[in-house]
């Protein structure tokens, strides 16, 4: 924050160095009243002008002001503002003292545009850099989960993978991700993965891994419509703004500043498993099978696996309670940030270069991440123009381990059954481990998974602005910016080609695999010309004007080819040549145009009443060209009471600070390319999507053939419409020590456009269609105590509270399939929340006013027949974040915990372990034969009978694996709530009496450690809910399938600047 | 100033009048626009093809016509052997906004070309289809279906009787055109490259196959159908997707070898012989036995019917069923699929004739049925002769259907397996035996009652000792049809369509 303060008043300040005939220079120091340290970037402004400067690096300033001059003012973000009279003075020296509450801090709003809290009429978070980089995370959407009320932010476990981020709820089917700004840039923030939820997916994140943490100045969330209008029909889910670090004027010295860290990662939430039943199947202990279904432990040394040369392996049949965990190694991280930095008046500069590495708990660096990033910027002003550039650049090499089934690495492991060690199988190519005589026929050594099969990315990315402001007059400026965004990526996937010697056990059983390859090319851009005249002036002495008008011309595009060859020759060379069969080639083509016009009037009455208004056009190739047209204004206020009562000479007492505000406001969002008419597409025969099968395809026999698309096109699409109403009160207490603001909405998303699944009768199976209305209300609560506060020991205590409920107001028919699979899926239903499990449930009948279940004659809970909407949601109950921070002198104790409770996870590693026998659940009646309490069997007439069927050890595996035991498919629907210990950090500030002695300032030492304590209710003993592994929107929510597990990391962190 | 603010506006506003910049919404990755019908015929004709055989109705018919047994120690169709509740969503999909909207489109643009010979072809299949579907879900949206582009996108319901009478009617309509001056595009038609009398006789055998599937009904009227047939140029080959168009390339073969291919193996994991047809050939030595199975090194042997949990010995040599070798299924990736065959047209007329009581025109045609089907497999006829088990007996009208259906059961195995369930749920032959094979498995083994039907021993229960019948309601017409018509979803895959009205199991 400080260094952003530090850009604006730099900003602010441009060009204002009018000679005066009669000037005389003021010179001083400005240091923090704490601890005496020095301050820089202190503005010092010359009261009621716009003359000023900062001070330097040693919090020296020298100003030249007016002989009339008598007041200075100087201020600094997270310091109380002075002024000095300076009728009398040449030499001012001030100390500053830390304000609990920055009251007058600045806000970067939309466009980019900065203005005083106080004045702004909706709710905004802001993030500082440091806190950012504090948490030494290597995307930054990470390092504030827990901290911000109403963003909910998940991800996969892996290196470098996606993150999921909700603000306010989900209010669109399919697009429900913020808008990323960085310094006026959109982001391109697509998620890049292969495979796909089910089979074999590899999650290579998105757009904004480009953005080290260490560059970030400070991050807004802009959540509200009113607040995000102005970015148009791309920021319906809210915006975040994130702003870079800067040149600041040093009077031409440079700045040198270090980031450094270095730290492990172990691997965190293990399911729990039974420990009663090994390996087998139908209660026979069978050394061949992948199932814990077989006999008790018993403890003795017995032979396991199969007979390799006529010598067969011994080990105790025993529970291995850490099989699982001795798998995982420990991770480990490194990064280096350097940035050069300085300026003077006129110009200033930042250039920085970073360095991530992380290789992830699985075993090999399959899993590891390392990113290099270059980030520049400059600008350079004049009396009339201002011009500034910035040019990002960032390289990403992601290797994934990839999920789900087919040949991951989730399957393989999970298919040893848990009196095995799976260390032992290291050597995959050894006697007895290799996959011939590997000890099942049903799965493969999860060794030769990690080491032969895999996912890389490597990804190039360019984004960057060019900005000219010309200023026609003191308050009229106008402002062009070109910016621009390209990111290049390259994917491959390949699966190791095996074939089991005819003379070898597992021969006949196992089909083996003929391999694969897949390499994938990705080019995605994103360009935009923005114009904005900008105007202020005050209307009266009470009454100011700011008013901008601006135009933004958009256009984004998407270029995709993709090879793949479905066999292998000769084994471990991937490339479309050594392949049995023909490669087959795939390309898709995507461009997109909007183009708005926008204005804002900015009112403010004697500095206490505030009122903006906000409109903007937008025009979008996406929808029906007669009619692309949308239109969305907003209307915001804010009332500063204290200030008010201020005015009039009245004491507020204990009350600091109160601000009551309001705002209403309309976004717009318009829909996906190619929705409006109807085409042919190339033909293919569709074979149901399981794994190795591929549809029938033309040409065929020299023969080509187009077919109708399924796709209805929608000639009248119209754009989604958010409106939301908004209401805010921000109160602080006795100098600042206690502070509240609570933020309530209202937001009614409608005709949300989405691919209405039609009944196949009518010739199409879906339709882009204006289906339905969404409504999400909330509240928001963030506190702000000081418990304690004496001159070398702070408590600060931060606390956010949110809960969102969803509604489906409105549905044009049926329900809305949001994501999912063959077991079970999320909808959306008119009446009721937002995606709602939809799956199999039990039979029962009610006889004699008792329920009965209904099983079949084997004894089985039956499923009925067709999957049901059930009332467990995806989405949370409420979500509060406490974060504690302790600083005596220069030493900081900081920890945040996250609380998300209620709402439901799909969880196919529990679906799974009920498969493979090794879930604890699976251990009733010690699997005994039992009969399904108050069960009932259906006779041929239609009455009912009791059941007298037990389940047996025989058909247990079908009574857990196949049917869901006793709730069918809501079984692997799991609570999702949890409490994370999220990071707790301690870091010393060296003091700068210390360090200044070699010349180097800002010397920080910390530790930090992540995710290290997961609780979770008694129903989730197997996951960390926060994974999923079924995209980056809402169909995230749904769950996980096979995903690999979280992580916690120990980071031990140096920064410094010189 | 002011001459400054102009020039701002005017830059601003310099992309205003051209509103082409927007018009960038035409998908580059399809096709808008086609030129005449000949680009659709190829799909529309494999996709039916492709379903008959695909994931679906191939296997379902292969279990359900007790073809295939699901192999101990895999799981992928347990669920067809327990007679859970099937709905066959991807058939459904791939029938009607597949291939009956490709279809209607064909006649559209044909009838604008006035190109009858297209037209023929699509309404042909297009009744063809609609029959396959109406027999499989039974009351089925029809009169308002196909009209999604019109706006009906919940079309009504009809019952499996009304759709009958349409297709009847929609069949003499088309037979009574003139096609004399008829083409049809011979490189988009893989079925009989373009030979429209082919397609003219497709649709007489077409209307000989909707004739008969309503005998049980009481408006069935034999000598009506006997004066068609004699009358009617029927099919002298079999109507097929011929298996020279698949290549052994992934998404280029047969479906069953597609399921196979590669990595996949659904066959060889999960599809073993069943013993109720694996038997019936090898007691009666039919040649077909090695083309249809593939015997393990033991020699051949096939699978209880729906078994695979079974943990016993049943014929006593000391080895588990569950560890036994049984004979398995392969598709060589060139096969044909039959739409409609030359034994299946056959055994139509030869049941139409020994209704009739005309003995020797119904044996005549039961032989060309067989011989068909011993072409179709390359072997030579050793069981119409004497001594075959084949060999015609003159009989009761009863016995003579009999003996029609055994064959045409064993003539669809490989080829026509939805077929093969369908006109068992006609004649209800082979018929179903009682025998309950988990109660005495090694006196099952011993006594097994060779040409008869068993009950899958995990479906028993399901639908009290009776057999599938027809597909549940797909999901995909339950959740988003909203028309009153609709019917509630059926209880289980045991609930019959309206023609199936012949006593039995």
């Amino acid at each position: 924050m400080r260094k952003f303060a530090l850009l604006l008043t730099c900003l602010l300040l441009c060009g204002v160095h009018v000679v005066f005939a009669q000037s005389r220079s003021i010179t001083g120091t400005v240091t923090d009243s704490d601890d005496g340290s020095s301050l820089p970037g202190v503005s010092v402004v010359v009261k009621g002008t716009t003359i000023g400067t900062v001070t330097d690096i040693e919090g020296k300033f020298t100003l030249s002001v007016p002989r009339d001059a008598n007041t200075l003012r100087f201020s600094f973000v997270g310091y109380s503002p002075r002024e000095v009279d300076i009728t009398t003075l040449t030499v001012v020296n001030v100390a500053l003292a830390k304000s609990a509450f920055d009251v007058d801090e600045v806000v970067v709003t939309a466009m980019g545009i900065s203005r005083a809290t106080k004045a702004v009429g909706y709710a905004t978070t802001t993030v500082s850099g440091e806190d950012i980089s504090a948490t030494q995370a290597v995307n930054p959407m990470n390092a504030i989960q827990g901290k911000v009320a109403g963003v909910q932010i998940t991800s996969a476990p892996g290196p470098g993978s996606t993150q999921n981020v909700f603000i306010r709820g989900a209010s669109s089917f399919s697009n429900n991700q913020p808008l990323y700004i960085v310094d006026g840039i959109p982001l391109i923030n697509e998620q890049i993965q292969t495979g796909d939820a089910l089979n074999f997916q590899a999650d290579f994140g998105s757009g904004l891994n480009a953005v080290s943490p260490d560059n970030i100045a400070d991050m807004t969330i802009l959540k509200g419509a009113a607040a995000t209008a102005l970015y148009g029909s791309r920021a319906a889910n809210g915006v975040i703004l994130i702003t870079t670090k800067k040149g600041r004027n040093t009077e031409g010295k440079m700045v040198v500043s270090y980031d450094g860290s270095v730290g492990v990662s172990r691997v965190g939430r293990i399911p729990k498993r039974q420990s009663q039943f090994g390996q087998g199947w139908s209660g026979t202990r069978a050394l061949d099978e992948n199932g814990n279904w077989g006999a008790p432990y018993d403890g003795k040394d017995r032979v396991w696996g199969n007979v390799v040369d006529n010598s067969q392996l011994v080990k105790p049949y025993k529970f291995l309670e850490n099989r699982v965990r001795d798998f995982y190694d420990l991770g480990l991280d490194y990064k280096n940030s350097v940035s050069l930095s300085g300026g003077d008046n006129h110009t200033n500069y930042f250039l920085s270069f970073s360095q991530n590495s992380v290789d992830g708990v699985i075993p090999t660096d399959a899993d590891s991440y390392n990113r290099y990033t270059i980030s520049t910027s400059g600008s350079h002003k004049t009396n009339k123009i201002e011009v500034s550039s910035s040019i990002n650049f960032s390289n990403e090499k992601t290797k994934v381990v990839p999920s789900g089934q087919g040949a991951s690495l989730f399957r393989s492991l999970w298919e040893i059954a848990e009196d095995i060690s799976i260390v032992d199988l290291k050597n995959y190519k050894d006697k007895y481990y290799k996959l011939d005589d590997y000890f099942t026929p049903y799965g493969i050594n999860p060794y030769f998974a990690l080491n032969e099969n895999g996912a890389t990315q490597n990804k190039n990315k360019l984004f960057g602005k060019a900005e000219v402001k010309y200023k026609f007059l003191d308050n009229l400026s106008l402002m062009y910016r070109f910016s621009g965004d390209i990111e290049n990526s390259t994917t491959e996937a390949w699966v190791a080609k095996y074939q089991f010697s005819p003379s070898s056990p597992n021969y006949g059983t196992n089909a083996g695999s003929v391999g694969s390859y897949e390499n994938t090319k990705r080019t995605r851009y994103e360009y935009s010309h923005d114009f904005l005249l900008n105007f202020d002036t005050d209307l009266s002495s009470d009454i100011s004007l700011t008013a901008f008008l601006g135009a933004n011309f958009n256009e984004r595009g998407y270029d995709y080819v993709s090879g793949k060859i479905t066999s292998i020759d000769v084994e471990g060379y991937y490339n479309f040549s050594n392949s049995l069969t023909d490669p087959v080639a795939s390309q898709y083509l995507r461009k997109r145009r909007l183009m708005g016009v926008f204005a804002n009037v900015d009112l403010s009455y004697k500095d206490y009443a505030f009122l903006t208004i906000t409109a903007r056009n937008d025009w979008s190739s996406t929808l029906p060209l007669k009619n692309n047209s949308f239109f969305y204004p907003g209307i915001t206020g804010s009332f500063v009471v204290t200030d008010f009562l201020k005015d009039r000479s009245i004491e507020t007492g204990f009350l600091s600070f109160a601000k009551v505000r309001a705002a209403y406001g309309w976004t717009g969002n318009d829909a996906d390319p190619y929705q409006i008419y109807p085409t042919f597409e190339p033909a293919d025969a569709a074979i149901p999507g399981y794994p190795e099968l591929d549809d029938l395809k033309f040409p065929l026999n020299g023969v080509n053939s187009y077919e109708i698309s399924n796709q209805l096109g929608n000639t009248e699409l119209k754009p989604e419409i958010t409106k939301e109403i908004e209401l805010g009160l921000d109160l602080r207490f006795f100098n600042n020590r206690l502070g509240f603001d609570v933020a309530l909405y209202n937001k009614t998303t409608e005709g949300l456009i989405t691919t209405l699944p039609v009944d196949p009768s009518s010739g199409y199976t879906e339709q882009i269609t204006n289906l339905g209305d969404v409504n999400n209300k909330g509240i928001e609560v963030t506190a702000m105590i000081i418990p304690v506060k004496t001159k070398d020991f702070t408590w600060n205590i931060s606390y956010n509270y949110s809960t969102n409920v969803n509604k489906v107001t409105d549905l044009a028919e049926g329900e809305i399939m949001i994501d999912g699979f063959g077991n079970g899926t999320i909808v959306a239903v008119k009446g009721k929340e937002l995606g709602l499990f939809k799956v199999n449930i039990p039979r029962t009948v009610v006889i004699d006013g008792v329920e009965k279940v209904i099983v079949d004659g084997n004894g089985n809970v039956m499923p009925s027949a067709d999957m049901v909407v059930t009332d467990r949601s995806v989405n949370e109950d409420f979500a509060m974040g406490l974060t504690n921070s302790f600083t005596w002198k220069g030493l900081t104790l900081s920890g945040t915990l996250d609380l998300h409770y209620g709402g439901y996870i799909y969880s196919y590693t529990k679906d799974y372990m009920h498969w493979t026998g090794s879930s604890y659940e699976s251990t009733m009646n010690d699997r005994n034969p039992f009969i399904v309490p108050n069960s009932v069997v259906e006779n041929a007439d239609g009455t009912y009978s009791e059941n007298t069927t037990p389940v047996t050890q025989n058909t247990q595996h079908s009574f857990y694996g196949d049917y869901g035991a006793f709730e069918a498919g809501l079984y692997g629907v799991i609570d999702r709530s949890f409490l994370k210990l999220r990071d707790v950090s301690l870091s010393y500030s060296i003091p700068e009496k210390v360090t200044k002695k070699v010349k180097v300032y800002d010397v920080r030492l910390s530790v930090v450690v992540g995710n290290v304590l997961l609780w979770t209710p008694s129903d989730n003993t197997y996951i960390d809910p926060e994974t999923t592994t079924f995209g980056n929107d809402l169909g995230a929510r749904f769950g996980e399938f096979g995903a690999n597990p979280s992580n916690q990391t120990y980071l031990f962190g140096l920064s410094f600047k010189f | 100033m002011r001459k400054y603010i102009y020039a701002a506006f005017l830059s601003l506003f310099l992309f205003w009048g051209c509103t082409d910049w927007l018009d960038v919404n035409k998908d580059p990755n399809s096709l808008g626009e086609l030129p005449n019908s000949n680009a659709l015929i190829p799909i529309s004709e494999v996709t039916i093809a492709n379903n008959l055989m695909g994931w679906d109705f191939g296997f379902a018919g292969g279990y359900w016509s007790q073809y295939m047994a699901q192999n101990y120690n895999a799981s992928q169709f347990k669920t067809l052997e327990e007679y859970s509740e099937f709905s066959f969503n991807t058939a459904y999909q791939e029938l009607t906004a597949g291939a009956l909207n490709d279809l209607k489109r064909i006649k559209q643009i044909a009838s604008e070309n006035e190109d009858n010979g297209s037209y023929l072809l699509a309404e042909a299949l297009s009744i063809f289809v609609w029959q396959i579907i109406t027999d499989t879900w039974g009351d089925i949206p029809y009169f308002e279906a196909l009209r999604g582009d019109e706006g009906i996108s919940s079309p009504a319901f009809d019952s499996g009787q009304k759709i009958y009478e349409d297709l009847l009617s929609r069949i003499n309509g088309l037979l009574a055109k003139d096609f004399s001056n008829a083409e049809i595009n011979p490189d988009a038609d893989f079925i009989f490259a373009g030979d429209v009398s082919k397609w003219i006789q497709f649709s007489n055998s077409l209307k000989l196959k909707l004739m008969l599937r309503l005998s049980e009904t009481p408006s069935y009227n034999n000598a009506d159908v006997l004066a068609f047939v004699n009358s009617a140029d029927l099919l002298q080959e079999s109507a097929q997707i011929p298996g020279s168009i698949f290549e052994n390339k992934d998404g280029k073969r047969h479906p069953m070898a597609e399921f196979e291919a590669g990595s996949a193996g659904y066959l060889t994991t999960n599809v073993i012989a069943s013993k109720t047809l694996l038997q019936y050939l090898v007691d009666n030595s039919d040649p077909r036995l090695d083309k249809i199975y593939v015997a393990p090194a033991s020699g051949h042997r096939g699978a209880f019917q729906g078994d695979f949990d079974s943990d016993e010995d049943s014929d006593g040599n000391t080895t588990l069923d569950e560890k036994e070798a049984y004979s398995t299924m392969s598709f060589p990736f060139d096969m044909n699929i039959p739409l409609i065959s030359l034994w299946e047209t056959e055994f139509h007329q030869a049941e139409v004739f020994a209704r009739a009581g005309m003995h020797a025109e119904a044996k005549a045609h039961y032989e060309n049925g067989v011989n068909a089907s011993l072409a179709a497999h390359g072997v030579a006829n050793t069981i119409t002769v004497d001594g075959g088990y084949a060999k015609w007996v003159d009989g009761s009208v009863e016995e003579e259907i009999k003996q029609i259906s055994m064959q045409k059961w064993v003539a669809n195995a490989k080829y026509q397996h939805w077929e093969s369930f369908l006109e068992r749920n006609r004649t209800k032959y082979p018929s179903v035996n009682e025998i309950d094979v988990a109660a005495d498995r090694k006196s099952a083994w011993v006594n097994f009652p060779v040409g008869d039907f068993t009950i899958s021993v995990k479906g028993r229960a399901k639908l009290q000792g009776n057999l599938p019948a027809s597909a549940i309601y797909p999901n995909a017409i339950l959740t988003r049809n909203t028309s009153p018509t609709k019917p509630s979803q059926k209880d289980n895959v045991g609930q019959k369509v309206w023609w199936n009205l012949k006593a039995g199991k």
